[in-house]
């Protein structure tokens, strides 16, 4: 009997008393092996040890909680192995920023008398490679004012005619995936998942967003009604009574599926599927809202806002409280984009106008424009919208004779992800997507992602 | 001067070099490029759990070969497959698991039924029964070469005993064996008459099952009809330790990866790992039948353990964790007599009352047959989510759901009644007598009666 305590008590001796915090201080440190103090341990330890692919290769993270406050063995050590883990995992994170190979696109001034503002379409076109210099395209096209949209991976472009010209294409090659003429007042056009399907507004709406992780097609129309659409089961999943008339300005937030509205009070609502009401109601002009957009470079912290009266504001979306920096730009109303660098495109009047990102989110209680980056003029009135391609440097601005694209250096992320959005990915690929897509479909009555 | 450049990427590193290759993939961990990775990841988890429930198809075969209840069950050593049952018409069979089939029949090893059976090595089986009999038996099969035993129904030797048996168990080296009757005895495999009798001083009882331990192969422990657990030391052929608890023990098992740890079935629907080194109370209280336990059973890695109980379940559990066990039913199978885990710890086998073996999986949803590579690195994806979300709502829920049958599920609801009413008049004494003066005495402490030694 006695042989069978000792070989117990070789693998886990008896625990007499509970562990707690103050006990474990006074227990003697096991003795190393190889100090001869305890002769099974160094039998055993010459022989024992963790295969050499599960040791860690580096140190113990510094800094770790310590749980001595947890009386249980097992779930503290399983705490501390946990904590290690997670650092070592934040560290390879930011080792990997390393293997960011692609560089972005920009423009600097050497002398402080040079402006950037002052470099044309055609100079800018000069200096970037023959690849990035067929960014710069100009559309000539009947059908009125033209919107248009970029899918996710920046690969594929759909436009939409006021008066029904619809067609999506992949602007790199030019090749052509479907051209319609709807007979038909159209106002807005979006990719749903991929590029093979997509949604145009006909007749009632005015306003079209997709929100990709939840797969739901949100539109508002002028009666005011904010539907929600499930695009991989066909239903109106919710359909929220805005009581704030005609809408014609909608934007989403990609970060936490929350839709921005711009209403003809001045009033600017955010809203989810699962509330009823806006979540935040900001009277943010004293005319119509003609635009709203909001930062994807900074997860969605800042909003940009412009009026009929031709005001630009910029408000900070965890503080109500006055607008961060308003200007008023010339020309009436604006349409408005954020790239997802920060670049913000202003189109009003006969120009597009691009601010970047240090100036524009800093408070500034006068009310005149920030530094300029970039401007184009284009002669073709009114400019009905502003796009950013995704992962490019490019800016497509839709007018009465068709659509024109100009290259912003700066404005597009450099290096993309294969999981979420891949402009060079092929048929298998997009096939796959779709499918782990729908796997991963976010349910829209769980809570909002909130924080910035 | 103006510096201009504009991001352009280069196809060449986006896209295969050749026809065939596959594509390039580029990664960006920034987590603005990843908006509700957290919601999505939650999906995921959501999913596999669901994925893991769906595919959780346990059985695998039943053996048939037995007329009546099975009532006892031993694994070959050194063998994956081959286990061997005995049943309560005295049938001795000898099951081949890859094969699904019998390699053995004797119709009538023993007059009544077969109460307990062992390996004495790989091919010589020793089993006892009623009839006061202990027969070893050889397993192997006649070839042409004639190397097998002429005849395979007729035993290589009878020990006659004084008094029904009811278990019986080998030594792990020597040629001894231990046999359960009124008394433990301890024989040799040579001779016809018992080599010593082992008995606590003060005991009557009967003994219902014993085991030697695993890794000091000397020490045997023993399970008594009068709520005993008693250790023996062949050595000094005397009882070192007894403990009297409140119900009696069905079956017990030792642990194989530590030796002082024991694995107690009890009447009391619930099953104990004791430390022999401290008796007084057990180490882990499992809680889930909601019958009698009938017989237990450990996994060669240590790590889990089947018990197979009156309420027509079969339920494989996690060492030092006492609830929510994976539960097995199905319609046919009856009261669970004898369970047992296979020695690769990927199988599981109960013998019940309706004569049927069954093999189940141990891990439910566990696919059979080859894996490739990147089904394992899924599977393994999904574990690692669900063990990630597992303090999810949802998450916990469909993982924790089991369906059970009706008798089953009621007889759960009702016993949760009861004791939650019991609770409550405890409770309440505590609040209003003198009873509440000291300390609520410990669920643990209360198992254990007295030790004696």
């Amino acid at each position: 009997m006695d042989a069978l305590f000792a070989k117990a008590d070789a693998i886990a001796p008896v625990s007499k008393r509970r562990k707690t915090a103050n006990h474990d201080t006074k227990r003697k440190p096991l003795p190393k092996p190889g100090s001869g103090e305890d002769h099974t341990l160094d039998s055993v330890a010459s022989r024992t040890a963790l295969p050499k692919s599960l040791r860690p290769t580096e140190p113990e993270p510094e800094n770790l909680p310590k749980y001595g406050h947890i009386a249980n063995k097992k779930l503290r050590t399983q705490l501390t192995r946990q904590s290690a883990h997670n650092a070592r995992l934040k560290a390879l994170v930011k080792d990997a920023e390393m293997l960011l190979t692609e560089e972005g696109g920009l423009m600097e001034v050497e002398g402080e008398m040079e402006k950037t503002w002052r470099v044309g379409q055609s100079e800018v076109s000069k200096a970037a490679g023959q690849q990035a210099a067929q960014g710069r395209k100009e559309w000539t096209l009947d059908g009125g004012p033209y919107r248009s949209r970029y899918s996710r991976n920046g690969r594929h472009l759909a436009i939409v005619g006021k008066q029904g010209h619809v067609a999506t294409f992949d602007w790199q090659t030019g090749t052509l995936h479907s051209e319609l003429q709807l007979q038909e007042t159209c106002r807005d056009i979006t990719f749903l998942h991929d590029q093979s399907h997509y949604a145009v507004a006909q007749k009632k709406p005015t306003r079209l967003e997709f929100l990709p992780y939840h797969w739901l097609l949100v539109s508002v129309g002028n009666p005011g009604y904010l539907k929600y659409q499930d695009t991989s089961t066909g239903q109106i999943v919710v359909e929220h009574r805005t009581k704030l008339g005609a809408c014609k300005t909608m934007c989403q937030n990609m970060h936490n599926a929350v839709i921005h509205l711009g209403h003809q009070n001045g009033t600017v609502t955010l809203w989810t599927p699962n509330l009823p009401h806006p979540a935040v109601r900001l009277l943010a002009h004293l005319g119509p809202v003609a635009s709203v957009s909001v930062d994807p470079s900074t997860g969605g912290r800042y909003m940009a806002t412009a009026g009929q009266d031709g005001t630009v504001k910029i408000w900070d979306c965890r503080n109500w409280k006055g607008a961060v920096r308003q200007w008023s730009a010339r020309g009436g109303d604006a349409e408005l984009e954020w790239s997802q660098k920060g670049a913000l495109a202003v189109a009003t009047g006969g120009s597009v106008n691009v601010y970047t990102k240090p100036a524009i989110q800093t408070p500034f209680p006068a009310h005149v424009s920030p530094p300029l980056y970039l401007t184009h003029p284009i002669p073709h009135r009114p400019l009905t919208s502003v796009r950013f391609c995704p992962f490019e440097d490019i800016l497509t601005v839709g007018h009465s004779t068709g659509l024109s694209s100009i290259l912003v250096p700066g404005a597009g992320e450099a290096n993309f992800d294969s999981t979420e959005a891949d402009p060079f990915e092929n048929k298998k690929a997009r096939r796959e997507r779709e499918v782990k897509g729908l796997l991963d479909k976010v349910c829209h009555s769980a809570p909002p992602h909130v924080g910035f | 001067m103006v510096r201009i450049s504009v991001l352009q990427h280069a196809p060449s590193s986006h896209l295969p070099a050749r026809p065939g290759d596959p594509t390039p993939t580029s990664r960006n961990l920034d987590p603005l490029l990843h908006p509700f990775a957290r919601a999505r990841e939650r999906t995921r988890a959501v999913n596999a759990a669901k994925i893991e429930r769906i595919f959780a198809k346990p059985f695998v075969a039943a053996l048939g070969g037995h007329g009546e209840a099975v009532e006892t069950m031993a694994r070959r050593p050194e063998s994956l497959t081959v286990v061997a049952s005995g049943g309560w018409d005295g049938a001795l069979v000898v099951h081949d698991l890859s094969q699904k089939s019998a390699v053995m029949h004797i119709e009538a090893a023993h007059k009544g039924k077969i109460s307990g059976i062992c390996f004495a090595d790989e091919h010589r089986l020793l089993s006892c029964g009623v009839d006061r009999n202990i027969k070893l038996w050889d397993t192997r099969q006649v070839d042409e070469n004639g190397t097998g035993p002429s005849e395979t129904t007729k035993p290589l030797s009878i020990f006659p005993g004084k008094s029904a048996f009811n278990s019986i168990d080998h030594h792990r080296s020597d040629p001894l064996f231990a046999t359960a009757s009124t008394t433990v005895q301890v024989w040799d495999e040579t001779k016809s008459a018992p080599i010593s009798n082992l008995t606590f001083p003060t005991s009557t009882e009967t003994v219902t099952a014993l085991r030697f331990n695993l890794s000091e192969s000397s020490v045997l422990a023993s399970i008594g009809s009068d709520r005993t657990f008693t250790l023996y030391d062949i050595r000094t052929g005397k009882a070192e330790r007894r403990v009297i608890m409140q119900m009696r023990s069905n079956a017990l098992s030792w642990s194989p990866t530590f030796p002082t740890s024991v694995l107690l079935a009890s009447e009391d629907h619930n099953l104990y790992t004791f430390d022999v080194r401290s008796l007084n109370q057990p180490t882990q209280i499992y809680k889930g039948h909601v019958a009698a336990v009938t017989s237990c059973d450990w996994s060669p890695t240590g790590l889990e353990f089947v018990s197979g109980g009156w309420d027509r379940t079969v339920r494989v559990w996690k060492e030092g964790v006492g609830t929510h066990p994976e539960v097995y039913h199905t319609k046919r199978m009856q009261r669970v007599t004898s369970t047992l885990f296979t020695a690769d710890s990927r199988f599981v086998l109960s013998g019940s009352d309706d004569g049927n073996v069954r093999m189940w999986k141990a891990r439910a949803s566990e696919k059979l047959g080859v894996i490739d590579t990147r089904e394992r690195a899924a599977i393994e994806y999904r574990d690692s989510l669900k063990e990630r979300w597992k303090f999810d709502p949802e998450v916990s829920r469909i993982s924790r759901t089991r369906h059970v049958p009706q008798p089953v599920y009621k007889a759960a609801q009702l016993k949760r009644t009861m004791l939650e009413a019991r609770r409550v008049k405890e409770e309440r004494r505590r609040k209003h007598t003198r009873a509440g003066e000291n300390k609520p005495k410990a669920e643990r402490k209360k198992v254990v009666i007295t030790e004696q030694s």
